[in-house]
């Protein structure tokens, strides 16, 4: 009996020692100086710029890496590793590249790399989540003229070129690094960017260290670590409370706390994304312009806007997000008009209105926009049943136009019309993006026209003339533009926050 | 009785196909598609087909399976769709955490359930055995995530507007520090159940002629209650502790969320979202292992505690 007594607590004292030893490290206090601590709202995936889609592993990545071009503050397009530019051709551009830019592991940038990047990213057998998004460039035919110069041409003219080439897809790797850790460079990333990996603690946090030869010259801070927390009130907490410097995307219901707060401050931005509801186009009786333009017509924008996005969202102004380029403040928005409305379902045939379903994802947002509908609506006679789906199943689901209306938003992340517009209204794009199901051929030719005029000011005509038609159409009823949050602590210097959600980290500092 | 720990061992194999058979099945009757979660919202129907194709997705159930249980035997769990990682290598990555912050809240939850249904057993319907069955009660019914919060708010933000800094940090993961706030919210739900337990068990055995015996021997109240009563009492308690035990080393989605605790839970969950089949199989097949080890464990440890149950081991 002893002998058991003695093993129990042999096993006790060994699980309490095991749990101290595991936990023993030193904790790492956010007030190291020139170490800059950032909340990220969800934890990186893999810092293989080509391999990933999600906004948390972006942001990363662009610290880790830069593209041919990058983009300014206010979303326009400035050099990086390229110097210069010039169109060859409509559907060729040559790139002048940066010399003297050297990778993390001291090898000298080169056009190899760049075509070797290309290559490896739409190469349909690798895979790459970011293939879609390069999809246009003529991969075969990437021409290296010498070290320092490279001609990249695209399938067809694609004017948008350098805006997709600023995306974080577009990141530039080491070709030598890849062919050296392979399937495992993503968790040993070497790119060209201000800070490189220190060390990554999986699903906690990603230590980066600033790399002191980067060609813009070395970073403010010396040490940066993007924690993952996904949940937002504990992202909150941290940076009233010092643990971290900066958190990204703070939930709505703790923005009046922070403004309030003097250690902290609150940069709220207008992110490019809209949120809508839609309707399946080739659905009865969505397939009558009539029924659509009646219910745009039935419901009040800034009650919704205003009840499910607070202050992370302001009403719609269009039907793309209003902070990009060539968005048309013009374009016609349905304001409430019962009597309106009433005419118009009357026309259609459904005076006495009509049943349908709502379909959404499980989006505490969104299922408020679907009560107040079915509120607003119950005066035309019309009743809404709401459908939750879980979410890949909600994308399937619309793709396939398996439903009546459905809500969705649009982060146009490149800060280009042609992707706040092609994807989602292109007839092209049924089954994919396009989830109203519109197949409007002059809006078609618009789109079309619009990604393959090189002047700026003929395309942002076109695309004020195409949204325009859209507004006629009406696939959507637009609801709000987007807002985030950034939260820093007052000690922070140097912080700008990006449209796009990827804030840099090159030129922040601590006081 | 090594003889029946292979034994054991051997009948694991069944378990794990079949669960590895329900999960594979439920996820690939599930509605919806990785390769479009994998891809941008703008991906066409072509770009989602080509991925498709290059995860393997385009196959029948029964050759995915089958190739599943393939490299499954070859210790090879395949990768992660979403990442590309290993998905042996991300479980891994999870398993400290997890292993760490179970072990603290099974401490917790022990120390805490012990003692209070022993007193409550010994004082039966006196204040204290009332107090400790409303505070099982109250752990029971306060949500982790009401309960974590609350925690958060008075060690991280009251203390630091009081006192300037803060006691406790409000998440993370590396410290002793980062375990106690995590610890204490999954400890107090399971340390009510084990209070129950032990109050119950201890009831009926200090009802029984040995211990009234062992009273009018004129043994002290606690040599009858620790080493008489308590050692019989144990047998339901153990098989709560290490159920328990099981429960926790499956990580607390809520919990982990809260604190940004790297556990498994949390992966398992983005991996389920991400239709991440791959790390989805897993996860499983490493909690079915383990659920299947920690109850063979428990029925081992039976045998310390009640050297008849040997016997039966055979």
């Amino acid at each position: 009996m002893k002998k058991c007594r003695t093993r129990a607590m042999i096993f006790a004292v060994a699980l309490g020692f095991a749990v101290l030893i595991g936990c023993g490290q030193t904790e790492e206090a956010a007030v190291v100086e020139s170490h800059l601590i950032v909340a990220n709202f969800a934890e990186t995936q893999t810092m293989d710029p080509r391999a990933v889609e999600d906004t948390a592993s972006h942001w990363i990545n662009n610290q880790i890496f830069d593209g041919l071009v990058r983009r300014t503050d206010d979303m326009g397009v400035e050099p990086a590793l390229a110097t210069d530019w010039r169109f060859v051709d409509d559907r060729t551009i040559e790139f002048s590249l940066r010399q003297g830019v050297l990778f993390h592991n001291g090898e000298a940038f080169t056009a190899r790399d760049v075509k070797f990047t290309y290559e490896t990213l739409l190469d349909r057998e690798a895979g790459f989540a970011g293939r879609s998004r390069l999809a246009m460039i003529d991969v075969e035919n990437i021409e290296i003229i010498d070290d320092y110069t490279i001609r990249i041409p695209t399938n067809e003219p694609f004017a948008a070129v350098l805006t997709y080439l600023a995306h974080s897809s577009s990141l530039i790797v080491s070709k030598s690094a890849v062919e050296q850790f392979g399937a495992d460079f993503g968790a040993n990333p070497v790119g060209t960017g201000p800070f490189k990996l220190s060390r990554w603690d999986r699903g906690t946090a990603v230590h980066l260290e600033r790399f002191d030869e980067h060609w813009r010259g070395p970073a403010q801070v010396e040490r940066l670590t993007f924690r993952g927390v996904p949940e937002g009130s504990s992202r909150t907490i941290e940076v009233e409370t010092g643990g971290v410097h900066v958190a990204q995307t703070i939930p709505e219901t703790d923005f009046n706390r922070l403004r309030d707060n003097n250690s902290v401050e609150l940069h709220e931005y207008e992110a490019m994304r809209l949120h809508y509801i839609m309707f399946n186009t080739q659905s009865p009786p969505f397939d009558d312009v009539r029924v659509r333009q009646a219910i745009s017509y039935a419901l009040d924008i800034e009650e919704l806007a205003e009840v499910a996005y607070g202050d992370a969202g302001s009403p719609a102004r269009g039907y793309m997000n209003s902070s990009i380029w060539a968005f048309n403040p013009d374009v016609y928005l349905y304001p409430r008009n019962m009597d309106r409305a009433r005419e118009l379902l009357a026309e259609a045939g459904y005076a006495d209105g009509f049943r349908m379903t709502m379909t959404i994802n499980d989006d505490a947002p969104r299922q408020t926009i679907a009560e107040i509908m079915g509120s607003q609506l119950r005066e035309l006679g019309i009743e809404i049943d709401i459908e939750i789906m879980e979410w890949g199943a909600y994308l399937q689901m619309t793709a396939g136009g398996e439903h009546h209306m459905a809500q969705l938003a649009w982060l146009a992340s490149t800060g280009d019309p042609h992707h706040a517009l092609h994807p989602n209204y292109f007839s092209g794009n049924i089954g994919a993006a396009n989830r109203s199901h519109t197949v409007l051929p002059e809006l078609d030719e618009l789109l079309l026209a619009g990604v393959r005029e090189p002047d700026a000011a003929r395309r942002e005509q076109i695309y004020r003339e195409a949204q325009e038609l859209i507004s006629s159409f009406a696939p959507i009823i637009p609801v709000a533009d987007d807002r985030e949050a950034v939260a820093v602590r007052s000690n922070v210097t140097g912080f700008v926050p990006s449209p796009s959600g990827y804030h840099m980290f090159h030129e922040v500092g601590l006081d | 009785m090594l003889r029946y720990i292979f034994k054991r061992l051997v009948s694991l194999i069944p378990v794990l196909l079949g669960a590895t058979f329900i999960v594979f099945a439920i996820m690939f009757f599930t509605p919806g598609d990785p390769a479009t979660l994998m891809l941008p919202q703008d991906a066409t129907a072509e770009d989602i087909a080509i991925m498709r194709e290059v995860l393997g997705l385009n196959q029948p159930f029964l050759i995915q399976y089958r190739d599943f249980l393939l490299r499954l035997v070859q210790g090879d769990l395949g990768n992660s769709f979403r990442t590309g990682q290993s998905v042996i290598g991300l479980i891994m990555s999870r398993l400290p955490a997890t292993m760490q912050l179970a072990s603290a809240s099974l401490v917790i939850a022990v120390m805490i359930g012990l003692i209070a249904g022993i007193i409550a057993a010994v004082r039966q319907y006196t204040v204290w055995d009332g107090g400790a069955m409303f505070t099982a009660l109250l752990g029971v019914s306060m949500p982790n995530f009401w309960l974590g919060l609350m925690l958060i708010l008075f060690f991280s933000v009251f203390w630091a507007a009081s006192f300037g800094y803060t006691l406790l940090p409000a998440s993370g993961y590396g410290t002793l520090r980062h375990m106690i706030m995590p610890a204490i919210v999954l400890g107090t739900a399971h340390a009510a159940f084990i209070t129950r337990i032990t109050r119950s068990s201890m009831l009926e055995v200090l009802r029984q002629d040995y211990i009234r015996m062992a009273r009018a021997k004129g043994l002290s109240p606690f040599q009858v209650v620790v080493v008489h009563a308590l050692r019989n009492a144990l047998m339901p308690v153990v098989t709560i502790v290490g159920l328990r035990f099981g429960v926790l080393l499956g990580g607390s989605v809520v919990t982990e969320r809260i604190f940004a605790w790297p556990g498994i839970g949390r992966l398992l969950i983005d991996a389920v979202r991400a239709q991440d089949y791959n790390v989805v199989q897993g996860i499983i097949l490493t909690y079915a292992i383990i659920f299947s080890l920690v109850t063979l464990a428990v029925d081992l440890l039976y045998a310390f505690i009640d050297p008849r149950v040997k016997t039966r081991y055979r």
